[in-house]
């Protein structure tokens, strides 16, 4: 894959708006799916559109992730059989969306994956009071500069969420198509083609892009990498050493259950924890009661993180929205990314690497893990 | 054969999740061939270990359990073909789970144990108690708020 150079004539959200539209115009895709920005206020709206009907200023590199594409992408290719479908993803979505696949949740057969560089994205608080007091203009200005630097941070807007301090993925993999921003410029964006269909560098007027802008971009990846790196294992480090630790960490959980919703791999139409099972007769409670001394209400909380841990652990791709979606701020990607790279090292797997890596649980070695 | 242990010494208890086709009649076996062995186990009976939901192990844990065994049968002779291979890993990684948060990994075991091996499973519960009496009882018997 070869890396070419797009001029930005305006906002970089244009650019990304015309090479969208350049794909449906060459019939390379029916439909795209891309987050705009809204045109009802200032915020982000995942949208799947039909040919360039109503595809407006692009969102993909505005630091708001509002849900996981993965979760949304399963849904609207949920099957084969439908049109097209050129969708706009970063690396997390991406990697959720190789998971789905797995877990046959959604067909990739169908969908043009079009890669974006992130560096983070803001809590929806952070991003709505940025916007607020900036205006959607200047916080876009801001992050543009902020990517193509190769960087996370802008002194002049709100760190971004803690999933996206320690990724060590900026770069999606396992696209057909890459918008490289980390290299680009107030003047350019980089576009990476397949070798084997690179007539859209014709259609779109793309240059091949220079030796030492490529190796430009590779060096800022790897110093983003290394720095995100470290970050991840203090963060590590950090987390919950012991069951105490664990009980304080949950201690404000309310059993909603909006991480479950948020994340992208939970994909079970009805999960355990929202049945019957957890239903507890009243003798239950009062026998629980009566063995302990008392029983926190609702019961299963711990049990409920826990399982989640393990069931969704094999497949994390640490984009954070557990966090991002809890109303105690509980600090869910520590512990998350904690198991799930506890479970991944073990089986040597990483979520979303290959698309043709099967799922730790679905196979096995005939000897393996001993002693158990 | 170990003596059984001093009524000083704490009592574990042990939640045993056995397969039905293996590790439940080698249970059975040591019970019909009279085969003395502590009675610290409480056995639950499933089809097959890898019906073993990793819930079930952390709720008997979490609920107070000093130790949760887990009995499938040996590699090549599960009845639902691969189902012990996929309770191997699932119970390693649940294992892994539960060290990070402070769990003692040691109080969840994985073992074969055939049909036949009566003794063997008489032999697992006594060291399972011995050990689970060396790592003492699961605080979490006396946490409510979790």
């Amino acid at each position: 894959m070869a890396w070419w150079r797009m001029p930005l004539t305006g906002e970089p959200g244009e650019a990304v708006r015309q090479v969208l539209a350049a794909l449906v115009e060459t019939g390379k895709c029916d439909y795209i799916y891309t987050p705009q920005m809204s045109a009802k206020g200032p915020g982000v709206t995942a949208s799947f559109v039909a040919g360039t009907g109503q595809l407006g200023t692009s969102a993909a590199a505005v630091p708001a992730m509002m849900v996981n594409s993965a979760q949304v992408l399963a849904s609207v290719a949920a099957r084969s059989g439908t049109g097209k479908i050129a969708a706009v993803v970063r690396s997390c979505e991406v990697r959720a969306l190789v998971e789905l696949a797995k877990l046959k949740q959604v067909c990739l057969d169908n969908l043009l994956l079009i890669g974006i560089d992130c560096t983070g994205t803001l809590d929806p608080k952070d991003f709505r009071s940025a916007v607020q007091e900036l205006g959607i203009a200047d916080v876009r200005k801001r992050w543009w500069q902020t990517i193509s630097a190769g960087k996370r941070e802008h002194e002049g807007l709100p760190g971004v969420r803690q999933a996206c301090r320690v990724c060590v993925n900026p770069e999606a993999n396992n696209v057909a198509i890459r918008l490289g921003i980390i290299g680009a410029d107030d003047d350019y964006m980089l576009v990476q083609l397949p070798d084997e269909d690179n007539s859209l560098a014709g259609v779109l007027n793309l240059t091949a892009a220079q030796e030492q802008v490529v190796s430009q971009r590779s060096l800022l990846l790897d110093r983003l990498v290394e720095a995100a790196r470290q970050e991840r294992e203090q963060l590590l480090a950090s987390g919950a050493g012991s069951v105490d630790d664990l009980l304080t960490e949950l201690a404000g959980c309310i059993r909603c259950l909006n991480c479950r919703r948020a994340c992208p791999i939970c994909y079970c139409r009805e999960c355990a924890f929202e049945t019957m099972l957890f239903e507890h007769d009243p003798d239950q409670y009062q026998q629980w009661a009566g063995r302990k001394g008392a029983v926190r209400l609702p019961a299963d909380t711990t049990l409920f993180h826990l399982t989640r841990m393990n069931h969704v652990g094999p497949s994390c791709v640490g984009c954070g929205l557990c966090e991002m979606a809890c109303p105690s701020e509980i600090p869910l990607t520590k512990l998350f990314i904690a198991a799930a790279d506890d479970v991944q090292q073990l089986f040597k797997y990483e979520a979303g690497r290959d698309r043709d890596e099967p799922l730790p649980y679905t196979t096995f070695e005939e000897q393996e893990l001993e002693p158990r | 054969m170990e003596a059984i242990a001093a009524a000083t010494e704490f009592e574990p208890r042990i939640v045993a999740l056995l397969c039905n086709w293996c590790s439940y009649t080698g249970a059975d076996l040591a019970g019909t061939s009279r085969i003395q062995y502590p009675p610290n186990v409480r056995i639950v009976r499933l089809m097959c270990s890898g019906s073993v939901d990793p819930m079930y192990i952390i709720k008997a844990l979490l609920d107070g359990a000093d130790g949760v065994l887990i009995g499938g049968c040996h590699t090549g002779d599960c009845h639902y073909i691969n189902g012990n291979y996929k309770a191997r890993r699932r119970v390693a990684a649940v294992k892994k789970i539960l060290q990070r948060f402070g769990i003692d990994e040691q109080r969840v075991w994985f073992r074969f144990i055939s049909a036949s091996e009566g003794r063997l499973f008489a032999d697992t519960v006594a060291a399972m108690v011995e050990q689970l009496q060396q790592l003492g009882p699961n605080s979490l018997r006396n946490e409510w708020e979790i």
